[in-house]
């Protein structure tokens, strides 16, 4: 107030009264009075319009407004400017009506000194300088309560709204907010949320220290619940007394369901994550070329091989795919990009540890707004044992169907034996009957007899192969050793070695595991075996025994998918135990090999063999799940070798049995 | 000493004939219906009887058990003849749920030693 000039408009129609006050206020003001006059009030308002002033000092008793009329005629300015009313008479009826129109202060003529005069403009300036700042300052804070989402409140101690805004009282759902006050928490709130409410707040009104940003579940009594962040001060008077709360909340309700959700859905993808063990991983492509490769937790389970592992060689998952897969599953890869097709196959990989697992591998694209792949999100699960499950099931259904050709055709085979032998009988007993006739006195007569004789006993051989070839028989499985089946083999046909002037040569192998087999069975095709191996060698010759354990190889295990009718047999890497019989004789024209296995196929001149030798021996250790192999041997002669499962040490008799 | 008496049951007539004319030193009833095996069994009153397995009318496993429910003929030997086993089951002396039975075709010594065997002869 010191440095800046006071502008006074002073509205006065006497002149003598004019220049006094300028004289008055010369005096007081030091000069820092600008005084403009206006006589009527018609031009007062017009000046005071253009503005610039900073009180008015106002005369009562002007030609164009007369009293408080001419107050009434400044009214529209008086929030802007104050206006001291001047009286020349004692009139304090007047001066109190003034007043009460918006008159900042009144005077009376003739009455005021200079520096009374000029603190009461001053004062009048600073009132209403005041009286406009806190009605600005008020405008704004009413702003803010009105239109601030975030609700806010004023309690006093008892804990009783006193003023809230609208957001609040919506809330409580009200129009109004005056309709909330005098109400408490507990008109609005469950009991149990009313009651810590109002800890806080006389937590707050005893200490003095506010309650910054406090999540609160707020439960109404319907029962739904809402989250909010909430503020509670202390609500002081001017002596500084704690005289209630402010409060100020938001509803955070949205973003708390938000988080709720978010939280649990990422709980579920870690839990996923844990369960899956599988291996996730995203080929990340630009411009149509693989740029990065992201490789997920179930990549070191699935492989073997860790992600860093696969980042540092590029070349790795095409490696480990198994040798005979590799090629198809590239292909199927490149034309699955190519076409833009769905990527699923089922191969085997070559782990770190080096064991063969399936596994499928399917991808989908991931593709941008505009539509262009940008990665490819795949999942390669192992499905080694589903793999082995559908591969047992299978061979079991292979083993079933087996069976059920076997009963029909062992009902037929012994349909057959019943008719055929019954004849033979007749013509054994008979021929018998002729051996010892007078008849049989004739040479001639007892050669024809004897022919009669063998021929009832080859017709009988064929039926009675027939009959073992087809009928269903359960195995009497136990676990034997080949070693010794082998010895009792030969022991049988011992005799028609020696007399075809054979030689033996075994090389039957040490701690040899034993194998799960019918012992009669298979007693029987060794026999079998080394009977055809026999006759292939009528001259003489060398017959090898040898028995060894080894690994399938991989290359040697039958393909899983190669439709083999008698099911899997046996995986690479297992143990297994075989047994080869080597001649020295002729071979198998090539061309026959083909066939060795088919009923009724023979190499052997008539009377020599039934032809169905071979086919139960097959039968037979296809019953046991073991494989049969007759090759020509580079150096001449057959080698026959039979392949069964190995017993490992600790293996459970029940469980392993075919 | 009188000879042995032997039962044969089967449908074949003329494996039973011939038998009987291969084998003179037995007294052999040939039965070639096997619904009248009982009572021929019961009124022959043989050592011992050889059964056919499969016959039109009746298998020779029930004859059999009929034949085990008459007191006089519970404890005569039986022993089946069958056409129908394996190379294993054929071996002589091997038995078939307890029972011993002879494969088909028998030879002429095959009967005469199992007839001793049993009978003692």
């Amino acid at each position: 107030m010191s440095g800046t000039p006071i502008h006074v408009l002073l509205v006065e129609d006497n002149p003598g009264d004019v220049a006094l006050l300028k004289i008055l206020l010369a005096e007081e003001s030091e000069g820092r009075v600008v005084i403009e006059t206006a006589s009527r009030i018609s031009e007062a308002a017009k000046r005071l319009n253009a503005g610039g002033f900073d009180v008015v000092l106002l005369d009562l008793t002007l030609p164009d407004a007369r009293g408080t009329e001419a107050l009434d005629r400044l009214q529209e300015h008086v929030s802007r400017v104050p206006i001291i009313v001047q009286t020349g008479m004692d009139d304090d009826d007047v001066a109190v009506k003034a007043m009460q129109l918006g008159a900042q202060d009144y005077i009376t003529k003739g009455r005021s000194d200079g520096r009374l005069l000029m603190r009461r403009i001053r004062q009048a300036i600073e009132r209403t300088r005041m009286a406009r700042d806190l009605a600005e300052h008020r405008r704004r804070l009413d702003a803010l309560l009105e239109n601030i989402p975030d609700r806010v409140y004023f309690k006093n101690r008892a804990g009783e709204f006193i003023q809230v805004n609208p957001s609040l009282a919506r809330l409580y759902g009200f129009d109004d907010p005056r309709q909330v006050l005098g109400k408490t928490d507990a008109d609005f709130f469950s009991a149990e949320h009313a009651v810590q409410a109002r800890a806080d707040e006389d937590d707050v009104l005893r200490t003095g220290r506010p309650i910054v940003g406090k999540m609160e579940k707020e439960t109404f009594p319907d029962g739904h619940t809402t989250w909010a962040l909430t503020t509670k001060m202390p609500l002081k008077n001017e002596a500084g007394e704690i005289i209630g709360t402010i409060g100020v909340s938001r509803d955070i309700t949205e973003l708390k369901t938000a988080e709720i959700a978010l939280r649990s859905s990422e709980e579920r993808y870690v839990r996923l994550l844990d369960s899956v063990k599988d291996y996730v991983y995203s080929v990340v492509l630009d411009k149509g070329r693989v740029v990065s490769t992201q490789h997920g937790a179930g990549c070191l389970a699935v492989t073997g091989y860790s992600p860093e592992e696969f980042e540092k060689d590029a070349m790795l998952w095409h490696r480990i795919i198994f040798p005979e897969d590799r090629d198809a599953v590239v292909n199927m890869v490149l034309s699955a990009v190519k076409d833009d097709t769905p990527f699923e196959v089922e191969h085997r990989l070559v782990r770190k540890d080096g064991e063969i697992r399936w596994i499928r591998n399917k991808h989908v694209p991931r593709r941008n707004a505009s539509g262009r792949i940008v990665a490819y999100d795949g999942l390669m699960s192992d499905i080694t044992e589903k793999k082995r499950a559908d591969e047992d099931l299978r061979a079991a259904q292979a083993q079933l169907m087996q069976a059920e050709k076997l009963h029909s055709s062992g009902q037929l085979a012994a349909g057959v034996a019943h008719e055929v032998k019954n004849p033979l009988q007749v013509i054994l007993i008979g021929s018998q009957f002729l051996s010892d006739s007078p008849l049989a006195a004739d040479p001639q007569m007892r050669a024809v007899i004897q022919e009669m004789l063998d021929a009832v006993q080859r017709a009988n051989g064929v039926v009675q192969d027939l009959l073992d070839f087809a009928s269903p028989r359960e195995l009497g499985m136990q676990p034997r050793s080949l070693n010794a089946l082998l010895e009792k083999a030969i022991r049988f046909v011992r005799h028609d070695i020696t007399k075809a002037g054979i030689q033996i040569v075994t090389h039957l192998a040490d701690r040899l595991p034993e194998v799960f087999v019918d012992a009669t069975k298979i007693e029987q095709v060794f026999v079998n075996l080394i009977t055809n191996a026999c006759h292939a060698m009528p001259h003489g010759g060398k017959l090898t025994v040898t028995t060894r354990e080894r690994m399938m190889s991989a290359a040697e295990s039958p393909r899983h998918d190669s439709g083999d009718r008698s099911g899997i047999r046996f995986r690479p890497g297992e143990a297994v135990v075989t047994a080869e019989i080597r001649d020295t004789g002729t071979g198998v024209p090539p061309e026959k090999l083909g066939r060795i296995f088919e009923p009724f196929f023979t190499t052997k001149s008539t009377g020599k063999g039934t032809g169905l030798g071979l086919c139960v021996t097959q039968k037979i250790i296809d019953l046991h799940r073991g494989k049969i192999s007759i090759e020509n041997h580079p150096e001449g002669g057959v080698i026959a070798s039979v392949t069964l499962k190995a017993i490992k040490q600790g293996d459970n008799a029940r469980k392993e049995r075919p | 000493m009188s000879k042995k008496r032997i039962l044969l049951v089967d449908d074949e007539s003329g494996f039973t004939r011939l038998l009987r004319l291969t084998l003179p030193s037995y007294e052999i009833r040939e039965e070639n219906n096997a619904l009248k095996a009982v009572q021929a069994a019961k009124e022959f009153k043989p050592d011992m009887i050889f059964l056919d397995v499969i016959m039109p009318d009746a298998d020779g496993g029930t004859i059999a058990a009929q034949m085990r429910e008459e007191p006089t003929l519970k404890n005569v030997p039986i022993v089946f003849l069958t056409a129908i086993v394996s190379k294993d089951e054929a071996r002589s002396g091997s038995q078939i749920g307890g029972c011993e039975f002879l494969a088909k075709p028998v030879s002429r010594d095959q009967v005469d030693e199992c007839i001793r065997r049993h009978l003692g002869c």
